[in-house]
């Protein structure tokens, strides 16, 4: 069976194509609306983007590569993303990941077996000055502690948002609005 | 928390980190209680043409918040106006260098300002479609602007015959997919277009061929933050702020080794020792200062010492051999293991070189493995010349600046503290406590 976007990622495609001047534009959101739907990029996932940017499956593809955000390989329901670069590498972020690690069982870039979480170590997050930073997801967690950790883990087993991330008030509390969620 | 506390500009009101934008200007009711309010796009709209408001901007001698300080109101001139293609205005929010956190500051807690800049900017360019990209990350900030957009059209400031004005503006929020080169401006409008994040060789420059191919002006979130004041008080009361050279306030975000760390405006031409010893509170564990990122990531690296006496300009930052860049000041102390942080840094660039330049994409991965291996206790002194010179090959030798910043500061730290280095690869042990 061919492989559709879900209602809402269309109505938020539709309302795209009518934004942008041309409808390349809405290849990168179009990707990202169907790694939502589908899980991962695959070869299938990335024909359907193509097919509503109107570029070719090749170039969605080499799109779909270059992004770090985008992922053609499997990821976890849940991103748990610690910041690595300078500002939060003093400030201890090596101690949050083996903390991570230990708790989930798996090395850094790595995805729990049962698929629920990927921990994966980013670049700087534009958080330096509350360092170290972790995004859950899409919520910032700034000047982070290791004995955090739990919580957090706790909070995904649980199908709870974790609390404590220090996201915009007034947004939606566990999905962001940008790809239509 | 410290990033909102502002003790920046002595003796007079400050710009950007005003009591209303620390206190959060979130609605169109807050931004009209505690800010501009959209006065100055009124202004610009009813008493001003589009020159008009171009000649305020350039009096200003605004430049560029967003690391090459390139004067604002003269990249708006090198847009041709008589192409009959569209003029578009993009407001560069991918924030990324690290160190730098101002920009989130901004959308976070003035997003109508930025919006009311973009608007006004816009008008004085003659575009109609505004973009504004921020990094996928930011995720909430653009729950933010994307609210302040809407709550803006539905006041008539945006969208058609704004004001009655008879001008029509739409302002669109494109979110990329994680990127740092994005930051880069002409990878920006690759991404925006769709495609892969590849900077693009100039000329053309992107203020003749820019999105789509037309004429494109790009700023920066903080540059175009100043935009209203300086529409309502004037270009020349903004230039009444700093140095003759560096005008006005600028916002930094200082990380690192500093008992305060936080976003401070300060107004250009004060001292260093301002920013990082009174403002930020010194060492935060009691050891001096041993370097400093002054910039960002990106701007080669000073020895603390060298700040001494130094004021706070474009001008005196490139005596040293540096540059302000993004304002991001990275400040390390003595118990920092130079080799640690030149590895962590180096890294940064290797993971985000976008690959399309063979010195860049190849050299980053050979600028790793040659200071991992030094960090590993397995270098040689030989390896030291090796590192700056596989450096010294990527600057100057890729279209876009980013293999400057990656290279630059490598070959700057091996120069400066070359006998930290010769020690790691002497006993093989860090000498710091990292």
């Amino acid at each position: 069976m061919a492989l559709e976007y879900s209602q809402e990622s269309r109505q938020a495609l539709e309302s795209m194509k009518a934004e942008y001047p041309e409808l390349r534009s809405v290849l990168i959101p179009a990707l990202k609306l169907a790694q939502q739907d589908h899980g991962s990029l695959t070869k299938e996932v990335i024909a359907l983007a193509a097919a509503e940017a109107g570029v070719t499956e090749a170039v969605a593809a080499g799109v779909a590569t270059f992004y770090h955000n985008l992922h053609t390989g499997p990821i976890g329901r849940h991103m748990i993303m610690v910041c690595t670069t300078i500002s939060c590498q003093l400030a201890g972020a090596d101690a949050v990941v083996s903390r991570f690690e230990e708790l989930l069982d798996i090395s850094i870039g790595g995805t729990t077996g049962d698929g629920l979480i990927s921990l994966i170590a980013v670049e700087c997050l534009a958080c330096c000055g509350n360092s170290p930073a972790v995004q859950v997801d899409y919520d910032y967690f700034e000047s982070f502690q290791p004995e955090q950790c739990d919580a957090v883990v706790e909070a995904l087993h649980a199908g709870r948002h974790p609390e404590g991330g220090a996201g915009v008030p007034g947004g939606n509390p566990v999905k962001g609005t940008e790809v239509g969620a | 928390m410290s990033a909102d506390v502002y003790r920046g500009v002595k003796n007079r009101e400050p710009i950007l980190m005003t009591p209303g934008a620390i206190d959060g200007m979130v609605t169109l009711e807050e931004y009209r209680s505690k800010g501009a309010g959209y006065t100055a796009l009124e202004k610009a709209l009813k008493e001003m043409s589009p020159s008009e408001v171009h000649e305020e901007v350039k009096t200003s001698s605004v430049r560029g918040r967003g690391g090459a300080g390139f004067p604002a109101g003269v990249k708006w001139g090198f847009a041709p106006k008589d192409t009959g293609k569209p003029t578009y205005l993009v407001c560069n929010g991918d924030e990324g260098e690290p160190g730098t956190f101002k920009d989130r500051w901004l959308l976070r807690q003035t997003p109508h300002r930025l919006v009311e800049g973009v608007l006004i900017s816009s008008y004085a360019i003659g575009c109609n479609h505004a973009f504004i990209y921020l990094r996928q990350e930011f995720d909430r900030e653009a729950v933010r602007m994307r609210a302040a957009i809407e709550e803006a059209r539905a006041a008539n400031l945006l969208g058609k015959n704004i004001l009655g004005s008879g001008w029509d503006c739409e302002v669109t929020v494109f979110m990329g997919a994680g990127a740092y080169i994005c930051g880069e401006e002409t990878a920006l409008l690759n991404s925006i277009e769709g495609k892969r994040g590849m900077p693009r060789v100039r000329p053309p420059f992107p203020a003749i061929v820019g999105l789509y191919g037309c004429p494109t002006i790009i700023n920066n979130v903080e540059t175009l933050s100043n935009i209203p004041a300086i529409v309502n008080n004037g270009g020349a009361w903004y230039a009444s702020y700093g140095t003759e050279k560096s005008t006005g306030t600028r916002l930094f975000s200082v990380s690192g080794r500093v008992a305060n760390p936080g976003v401070f405006e300060v107004e250009m031409g004060i001292p260093w020792s301002d920013l990082l010893d009174d403002l930020c509170g010194g060492p935060s564990r009691g050891k001096p200062f041993k370097a400093i990122y002054p910039g960002g990531s990106s701007t080669p690296i000073l020895e603390a010492s060298e700040l001494d006496g130094v004021i706070m300009t474009h001008e005196a930052a490139f005596e040293l051999g540096t540059f302000l860049g993004s304002g991001a000041t990275i400040v390390l102390d003595e118990d920092d293991d130079i080799v640690e942080v030149v590895l962590n840094l180096a890294t940064f660039y290797k993971h985000e070189s976008c690959g399309q330049c063979t010195p860049c994409r190849e050299g980053c991965r050979w600028m790793v493995e040659i200071l991992q291996r030094i960090a590993d206790g397995l270098g040689t002194v030989d390896d030291l010349d090796l590192l700056v010179d596989v450096a010294n090959h990527i600057c100057g030798n890729t279209i876009c600046a980013f293999g400057d910043g990656a290279a630059g500061p490598v070959a700057t730290a091996v120069r400066k503290f070359r006998d930290e280095f010769e020690a790691r690869v002497a006993t093989g042990t860090a000498g710091g406590s990292e």
